[in-house]
Parts: C-alpha cells; sequence; structure tokens
C-alpha cells in the first residue's frame, strides 16, 4: 500500500520533470512552426495580398480549392508523389541497410557513405542531371541507352506524358530519400544486441532467415517513423518538380507546393495559398494514419 | 575507461542542456544581449573603417546584379563610386527567388531599396503596394525623362503609376547556324513571314537536322508574338488587349494552330510535341553542336550565346518570324530590364538619387559598352553586334494581352502553346473562362 | 559484428558484395556529374554534356572561391551549423526522453501533431517567421534568426527519431536508477545516452545536411546585411537570368559537398561503436 503511494507519486515527479525537458523544444517550435501554422489557419479564411490590409472573406478559399479543377489535381499529383516515392524510398533504404548490415568492413564503410550521398545533393542539381537523362528522343541517356540495347520501342517522352512524368519524379524523389531511411533503418539494425541472434546463429540460420525473423520485425517501428516522415517530405517537395519540368507541360506535373507558391507570390492570394496548404496537411494525415494502420504492431525493448 | 570520457562529455552536454533548458527565453534575451554587445564592438570598429569614406550617411540596400551579368563589377563599382556618401549594401539578383524574397521583406516591412525587375512583368506586384509610383519624381526632372528611348517608358506603367524604370530593351530574336542554312539549301534572309519560316523548317528537317531549339521558358513567345501580330489593324489588338476579345475568336485559334503545326511538324529539337519540355541547357547544347539550325534568344543574350559558339560555325541573325498579315503589324513582344524601387523604403529621395544614375547616360554607357541593348537615346555604340542587335526595336509593342490579370499571364507566359498541344481547344476556353473572370472584376 | 561465417564465404555474400557495388556506381553518379561538369569550361559543357573534361580545368574552383568572401562565408555556416546542431541535439534529445520515457500521457497526439506540423512547405511558413523575428528585432543580430529557424524545423523530426530509439531501452533500467533516487537528467545521462550514440550521430548527420545546404532562409534572413552570410547564399548564385553557369555552379556545390562527406566520414565509427554499446543488458 505504501510502496504503492510512493510509486504514484514518484509517477507524478516524473510527469512533471518530463513537462520541463519538452518546454524549451516546445518554446522553439511554438516561435517557429506553431505560430506561423495557426498564422497560415487564420490566413486561409481571408483575403490578403501580401501588403495592405488583411479581410476575412469566411470559406470562399477552401470553396475555391474545391471547385477549381486544377487546384485539386495538383493535390491528387502531390499525393501520388508522396505516397509512390514513400514506397520507394522505403524498399529501397531497408533493402540497402540490409546489404550494409551484411557487409561490415571497407566496402561497408564506403557504401555507407555513397548510399547517403543523393540525400546530401542539393536538389537542383539532381533535377538538372535528371533532365538530361529523362530528356525526350534519343538525346536524354535513358533513351539513348535503351536505344543501344535494341529497346528502341521503350523509349519515351518521358517528361512530358502524363502517363510517366509524375512517376519519374516519385521515382527520383524516393531514389532520394532512400539515403535518409538506409540510415535510419541501419541505426536501428545496429541497435539490436547480438545476443537476439545467438538461437538463430546455433540453429543454423542464413542471413535472409535471420533477416526476415529478426531484424524485420525488429525495426518495424523505425520502418514504421520513416515512412510518416518520407511522406511528409515528399509531399512538399518543390525543388525537384522546379528544376525538372516546372509543373508543366500544361499543368501534368503541377503538385501542391508549386501551386501554393504560385498563387501566393505569383498571384499575390496568400489566402488562397494557404487554404491550399490547409487542405494538403489535412490530407497528408489521413495517409500517415492509414500507413500506421497498416504497419501497426508494438515496439520491443532490447 | 573509455566509458567514463564518454559519460563526464556526455554530463557537460546536458549540464549545457540543462542551462538551455532551464530558462528558454531568460538564456535567449541573455544571448541577445551577448550579441547585442558584440555587435556594437563591430559596429564601432566598422565605423572608424567606414568613418574615412562614409560619414553615417544613409543605407540602402541595393539588389541590382546577378553575378553573371558581364558588367556586374563594373556598375557596383560605379555607384559606390558615385555615391561615396551612402552606406551600400549589394545583394546579389537571384533570378529563381528575388520575386519571394521582395514580397516576404515587404511583409515584414523590411526593405531592399532599389531592385533589379522587368518593368514589363510589373503585373505580379499589383495590389500589393510593394513598388513606389515614380511619376512625380520623372515628371519633376525633364532631363532624366527625355535620355530615355521614345516609348520605353510605357513599359513600366500600370494604371498604379509608374513602378519601375526600364535600362535595357529586349525582345526576342532567332539567331541561326549558317552552315546548316547553306546544307540544307534555305537562303538566309533577315525578315521571314511565318510561311516562309514554315518552310525554311521543312527543307532544314530534310537535310537531317533539326529546324529549331526552344527551352521550355521561351515556347511561350511563339503564342505572344502571335497574339501582337494575327490581327488585321492596330484598334483590333488594342480592344483585343483591353481584353474585349474572346480568345475563342477565330484568328487566336489560326495562331494558336499554326504554332501546334510547327510542334506536330517535328520542327521543334528534339521533336514532337515533348519539344515544349526542353531545358535551357539542352536546347543551347543542341544550337552549338549544331544539331539544331535555329536558336530562339533575346537580344540581351544573343552576344554570349556567339561567344559560346565561337569559330564553330557562321552566327546569322534573324527576326521574329511574322504572322502579321500587313507589315505595320510586325510587332513584337518587349521586354525591358530595369528597377523598382520598394515603397516602404526609408530613404526615397536617395534610392531615386541612385535609380536616376543607374538609368543615366553614363552608367548605361558602360552596360553598352558590354554589349547590352540599353534604353537610353544618348548613348552610342560602335559595335557592329550592337546594330545587329538593337535593329528590331522599334517593333516592340508596349502592351500585351497577359497585363490583364495574374492568371491571363502565367498561362500565357508558362502554360502555353503547351496546354493548346496537349489539351487542344479546351486551352483557349480556360483562357477565355479568365478573361472573363478578368473583365468582371 | 561478426555476422559473417567465420571459414567459408557463402556464394549469396559474394552476390550481395556484387550487387552492392553495382548499386555504388548508380549512386555516386550524381556526385561524379557534378565534380566532372566543375572541371569543364561552359563551352564544353554545352559541347557535350557527358563527356569528359579535355583538360582539367581548377579555374571554376578558383572562381567560385573570388566571387565572394569565401572565408567568412565558410565561417558563418561553420558558426551557424554549429550553434544549431547543438541546440537541435539538445532540445530534442530533451524532449525525446520526456516523450518517450517519462509517462506523458497522450504520446500519440504529440506525435502526430510533430509530424503534421511539417507538412506545409518552408515557402509557406517563411513570410510568418519573418515577420515574427523582425518584430523581435532579431534581424540586426548576425545568425540569431537563421539558426532561429533551423532550429525549430529540425525539431520536429529528430525528436520523433529519438523517440523512437528512446523506445528500445529496456525500461526496467530506468525504473531501477529512479528507485535508487537518481535525478532525470542523470539518468538519461548516464544510463541511456552511451546507448544512444548510433541514433545520436544519425541525427547529428541528417540535420547538418540540412543545415549547411539550405538557401531559402539563410538567403532570407541576410536579405538587408552582409553580416552572417552562408556559404549556400554566397555561393550558388550563379542561377542568371538567361541561364545557369554550371560549370561554377558545380564547383561550388562541390565545395559545399566536401565538409559534409569529412564529417560523414569521421562520425563512422560511432555507428560500430553504438554497436557494441548496444549490447549492454541490465
Amino acid at each position: 500500500m505504501k510502496n504503492r503511494k510512493k510509486q504514484s507519486g514518484v509517477n507524478r515527479k516524473v510527469v512533471i520533470a518530463g513537462l520541463f525537458f519538452m518546454l524549451p523544444a516546445f518554446v522553439v517550435i511554438l516561435i517557429t512552426i506553431l505560430i506561423p501554422l495557426i498564422w497560415n489557419i487564420y490566413l486561409s479564411f481571408c483575403d490578403w495580398k501580401g501588403g495592405g490590409s488583411i479581410s476575412f472573406v469566411g470559406m470562399q478559399n477552401y470553396i475555391q480549392s474545391f471547385t477549381t479543377a486544377a487546384t485539386r489535381d495538383a493535390i491528387l499529383h502531390s499525393v501520388f508523389i508522396g505516397i509512390i516515392s514513400t514506397l520507394v524510398s522505403v524498399v529501397l533504404g531497408v533493402l540497402l541497410a540490409l546489404a550494409l548490415y551484411r557487409i561490415q568492413g571497407r566496402l561497408g564503410g564506403v557504401a555507407r557513405v555513397i548510399f547517403y550521398s543523393p540525400s546530401m545533393m542539393p536538389m537542383t542539381v539532381l533535377g538538372l542531371l535528371f533532365t538530361f537523362i529523362f530528356a525526350a528522343s534519343d538525346k536524354g541517356l535513358l533513351n539513348a541507352l535503351l536505344g543501344a540495347m535494341g529497346l528502341g520501342t521503350l523509349q519515351h517522352a518521358w517528361l512530358s506524358d502524363k502517363g510517366t512524368v509524375l512517376w519519374v519524379i516519385a521515382m527520383i524523389q524516393g531514389w532520394r530519400a532512400s539515403g535518409t531511411i538506409m540510415m535510419l533503418s541501419y541505426t536501428a539494425m545496429l541497435n539490436i544486441p547480438h545476443s537476439l541472434f545467438e538461437s538463430a546463429e546455433l540453429e543454423g540460420c542464413n542471413f535472409r532467415k535471420k533477416a526476415c525473423h529478426i531484424i524485420l520485425p525488429l525495426i518495424k517501428p523505425t520502418v514504421r517513423l520513416a515512412l510518416s516522415m518520407t511522406l511528409v517530405w515528399a509531399f512538399k517537395t518543390y525543388d525537384l518538380v522546379w528544376t525538372m519540368t516546372k509543373g508543366g507541360p500544361a499543368n501534368m506535373s503541377m503538385t501542391a507546393p508549386i501551386m501554393m507558391i504560385k498563387t501566393g507570390f505569383s498571384y499575390n492570394q496568400y489566402g488562397y495559398a494557404a487554404a491550399i496548404g490547409m487542405i494538403s496537411t489535412v490530407l497528408i494525415g489521413i495517409c500517415i494514419l492509414s500507413g500506421r494502420f497498416i504497419l501497426r504492431g508494438e515496439s520491443y525493448e532490447y | 575507461m573509455k566509458k567514463k570520457a564518454l559519460s563526464i562529455l556526455l554530463c557537460s552536454i546536458m549540464a549545457f542542456g540543462c542551462l538551455a533548458g532551464c530558462g528558454d527565453s531568460a538564456q535567449k534575451k541573455e544571448t541577445e544581449k551577448n550579441t547585442a554587445e558584440t555587435e556594437a564592438e563591430t559596429a564601432a570598429k566598422e565605423e572608424t573603417e567606414a568613418a574615412k569614406t562614409k560619414a553615417g550617411g544613409p543605407e540602402l540596400t541595393l539588389m541590382i546584379t546577378n553575378s553573371t551579368d558581364p558588367w556586374a563589377e563594373t556598375v557596383k563599382e560605379m555607384v559606390e563610386k558615385k555615391f561615396p556618401d551612402y552606406s551600400l549594401t549589394f545583394k546579389n539578383w537571384d533570378e529563381p527567388t528575388v520575386e519571394q524574397t521582395v514580397k516576404t521583406a515587404f511583409a515584414a516591412d523590411q526593405a531592399m531599396d532599389v531592385v533589379m525587375y522587368w518593368p514589363t512583368y510589373m503585373k505580379k506586384f499589383e495590389g500589393t503596394g510593394i513598388p513606389m509610383d515614380l511619376t512625380e519624381y520623372m515628371e519633376a526632372d525633364t532631363e532624366w525623362k527625355e535620355g530615355f528611348t521614345d516609348g520605353i517608358l510605357e513599359v513600366g506603367k500600370t494604371k498604379e503609376g509608374l513602378l519601375a524604370i526600364p535600362n535595357t530593351t529586349n525582345y526576342p530574336m532567332l539567331q541561326v547556324n549558317k552552315k546548316l542554312f547553306e546544307d540544307a539549301g534555305v537562303e538566309f534572309k533577315d525578315v521571314m513571314t511565318w510561311d516562309e519560316f514554315m518552310a525554311a523548317c521543312e527543307k532544314i528537317k530534310a537535310s537531317g537536322k533539326t529546324p529549331v531549339a526552344v527551352q521550355q521558358e521561351w515556347a511561350g513567345w511563339f503564342v505572344r508574338n502571335a497574339l501582337l501580330q494575327c490581327w488585321d489593324n492596330k484598334e483590333e489588338l488594342d480592344s483585343f488587349i483591353a481584353g474585349e476579345v474572346p480568345f475563342t475568336d477565330e484568328r487566336v485559334k489560326n495562331a494558336m494552330d499554326n504554332i501546334a503545326d510547327m510542334y506536330n511538324s517535328d520542327y521543334v529539337y528534339p521533336g514532337g510535341k515533348e519539344a515544349v519540355t526542353t531545358s535551357a541547357d539542352d536546347a543551347m547544347a543542341a544550337f552549338i553542336n549544331g544539331d539544331a539550325a535555329i536558336f530562339c534568344n533575346v537580344v540581351a543574350n544573343a552576344q554570349s550565346v556567339s561567344e559560346k559558339v565561337g569559330d564553330r560555325f557562321e552566327l546569322g541573325v534573324i527576326s521574329w518570324p511574322s504572322m502579321a498579315k500587313t507589315d505595320d503589324m510586325n510587332n513584337l513582344l518587349g521586354s525591358a530590364g530595369g528597377y523598382m524601387i520598394m515603397s516602404n523604403t526609408k530613404y526615397p529621395d536617395e534610392a531615386v538619387e541612385i535609380l536616376k544614375y543607374l538609368t543615366g547616360t553614363e552608367v548605361l554607357q558602360a552596360m553598352a559598352d558590354q554589349g547590352s541593348i540599353v534604353a537610353n537615346k544618348n548613348v552610342t555604340s560602335d559595335d557592329a553586334n550592337y546594330q545587329l542587335y538593337s535593329r528590331d526595336a522599334d517593333k516592340v509593342y508596349p502592351d500585351e494581352v497577359i497585363n490583364l490579370s495574374s492568371e491571363i499571364f502565367d498561362n500565357l507566359v508558362y502554360n502555353e502553346p503547351a496546354n493548346y498541344l496537349f489539351n487542344g481547344e479546351s486551352a483557349l476556353d480556360e483562357l477565355e473562362a479568365l478573361r472573363e473572370a478578368a473583365a468582371a472584376k | 559484428m561478426n555476422i559473417k561465417t567465420k571459414k567459408k564465404i557463402p556464394a549469396g555474400y559474394i552476390l550481395l558484395c556484387l550487387a552492392v557495388v553495382l548499386c555504388l556506381a548508380v549512386y555516386i553518379f550524381p556526385v561524379a556529374f557534378a565534380a566532372i561538369t566543375s572541371l569543364k569550361s561552359t563551352d564544353e559543357f554545352y559541347a557535350s554534356i557527358w563527356a569528359l573534361p579535355k583538360e582539367f580545368l581548377v579555374s571554376n574552383y578558383a572562381k567560385a572561391f573570388s566571387v565572394g568572401k569565401i572565408g567568412t562565408y565558410m565561417m558563418n555556416s561553420v558558426i551557424i551549423s554549429a550553434a544549431s546542431l547543438v541546440s537541435i541535439q539538445v532540445l530534442a534529445l530533451l524532449a525525446a526522453y520526456a516523450l518517450s520515457r517519462l509517462k506523458i500521457p497522450h504520446v500519440e497526439i504529440f506525435l502526430m501533431a510533430l509530424l503534421l506540423m511539417q507538412v506545409l512547405p518552408t515557402e509557406s511558413m517563411i513570410i510568418p517567421l519573418y515577420i515574427i523575428v523582425s518584430k523581435l528585432h532579431l534581424l540586426n543580430i548576425p545568425y540569431i534568426s537563421t539558426i532561429l529557424g533551423y532550429v525549430g524545423w529540425s525539431l520536429p523530426g529528430t525528436i520523433i527519431i529519438l523517440k523512437n530509439f528512446f523506445d528500445t531501452v529496456p525500461s526496467d533500467l530506468l525504473e531501477a536508477a529512479r528507485i535508487d533516487g537518481s535525478g532525470e537528467l542523470n539518468t538519461m545521462g548516464r544510463i541511456i545516452l552511451p546507448l544512444m550514440k548510433g541514433p545520436m550521430v544519425t541525427c547529428l548527420i541528417m540535420n547538418f545536411t540540412y543545415v549547411w545546404g539550405e538557401l531559402m532562409w539563410a538567403q532570407v534572413t541576410t536579405l538587408l546585411t552582409d553580416k552572417g552570410v552562408t556559404i549556400t547564399v554566397g555561393l550558388l548564385n550563379f542561377q542568371g537570368q538567361y541561364g545557369t553557369n554550371w560549370p561554377l555552379l558545380t564547383a561550388a556545390i562541390v565545395m559545399i559537398l566536401v565538409p559534409l562527406i569529412v564529417i560523414f566520414v569521421v562520425l563512422q565509427k560511432y555507428f560500430v561503436a553504438g554497436l557494441t554499446a548496444g549490447g549492454v543488458k541490465g
């Protein structure tokens, strides 16, 4: 009895300490993210030209977003790029991490740096590079390669076909993010204590079995987290699309962030831009929740 | 042993963290104070340094040059020398971000005093109150006003006033590879009608080369020029520009079809409709390597392309092909380089003084010497290329339909002809809907 | 880690090595492209985008170097990165530890909020934040506003990642320490952090990549001043009205990348170190 009381006293103290621990981060996040976020929410119900007065217009910006086909398309494109690139990066990143985990030593060390390098490159350079690779006709490197291999029928105007342009962008985005996912999953793998492998090794399991039965289940929380984070990052990609297609041709690759920046900074309709942002936030929230639902499961302590 | 050292290290980090955590705002204030002190120190140090030349004069921030401009350093030095009493900060003008930075600064009431921006594109600032109206300053100084090339000041005028002052004139032109013209048996002509242009393209294509290279950002010039040329007379053109003629008009449709023809006949590098996505570097590479015979360019960039071509082949200059039915309707879209002043500047008079200097004979002569086509009557150049590149200046029409609304602007400048190529006439319906929306305002 | 079998190297392992080497070729491509382009002249670049330069042109580097006060820019970037990284790490560790181990109620909601607040593109956060820092008169103080943005924007992601790794530490370790009456900070520093070296280094690298390469916010906060201009703002300005000087720009990018790679390589060994520490049990 007495013991329990002491326990709950400890608990309350712990929670208070916890709140103190969170306070500094909260203050900084409040200034840099929450206030700007609230500002965007407020703005999404207003009309503002970037200078002069702000006037309240109610739901008008939201109605406009839902009734304008171009805006709807842009948001859908973003969701598409977000989901595909997240899948690509998670699958690729986890596979790379497994390979690195298997291959230690010098090759592993070099590979770690290089597999992470796309994540270090500025988006504009990747954009430039891939514009050259995916250029139409046989001037593009990819088409030239396909031609040389006798696969001329597969040649394609990658960046000006509704069927391919979003895929290409999503793949590049996913490939770039795979470096980050690799780092995270690899770190998670290293945190698995060796003792957990002992029985598997005694039974003479090969690496594939170990990967499937021990490593992957144990790093699932990390993968789940990486999934949500890349989804958010991929959704707001702006530079890559901008350098490669500028959202064109004919709005085929227009995404929500480009649309927002255009309506805000070019058309001076900051309220409308904020409304697009809010709708995107809700949509991404739904995507994350469903992603977490698919990958649900408990986490482990080692 | 190692563990112990590490835990000590971590504890010290934590101690720091505790400090940071214990009172974030207090700590921030302290840092603020500390930095403010060091700030004051450095400021004092700098002041003694600066005292030699600038005795606490007005502080202005200028965003007037880009590091890729050949005249950037010259102009900077000239301005510094001319205004020794001002304390000037020069920021690099960066194409992809200039609009965002200016608008962000203004929202927080920070002012960059003089900013390089295209007078033709002032539509982008409509309703924001960012650019200062310079009408009064211009009217008060006849010497300044009279120096400008006739009519050029019009490009910076909107219904909100004279918002930007041009320093250079700029308009589209074509640079051609004379060798490829010869090989294809095309006669080199300074001026071509649209039909002659298409016939030439056909011959070049038959000779195995691509006729035209144009980067995606500039494909819209075909449309914008056509929309200045396709009308029967100036009155009709003016009423179209004023938003009184629908985009579904037969002549607009014809013009668009002409342009679509050019793409659909594989005349544009690298062929097909896809050519609307050609990047600037790809287009340039195609021309320089002799894969494409005609390069769509602007006069301000002509010199630099001719330097890149070097002695690879002989270059020719031809005017933009004309869809006009009569000679007097052979109009060209004009773009002009220039400057604006942000309306929240603390030193409007000083900023205007700098602006006057920047658009005056002295600086413009220096820029002309570096190959720019400038908007000043008093500047002369003996450079043969200067005469060549500037010969179509009088064809530039001061207004365009893009100025009806920012949406129409955006659509015509960035989204056409791609939209028409891929979606056909519904592209014109979209434009028409935008025109009606603009008219309703 | 001794995963590989001691005597015979299995065929699968060799195949895997081959596959990794093949992948490396694809991954190294962008960096190699940037490096090769940086050694070309503009003429060569347009003449053949993919070809190797005829002679290695170091003048691009010299020019990128001379464009600005490269030393000052580098110094500014180092100061901003160091201050940002330390602040991010400390604040995120505290918050993540609290979320994971200090029995905060409704942690899931906090986590979801941390994720969702990142959805808005930076561009739409910039105007309000810039207004705030300008109202607080932080703009005249070098570095502070730049750092504030970086710290704030990196915190949510870092907190989520670190929280995830804190979750894997056995809670009986903590409870034992608590019963002993050891303070929370002490427990965290003494027991948990030594197990977290790998995750901490990972976050450090990820945040360094972001902070070191960020352009937009650095540019906006130094809009009106010469002080505190970072190396990205100082160097990545070869985009003009009529095109980009790619050889110069890529030279600048290589110069920006080198410190990143060096730091990564230096921090490599902590991945392995984290591993042995991870074996601690009770």
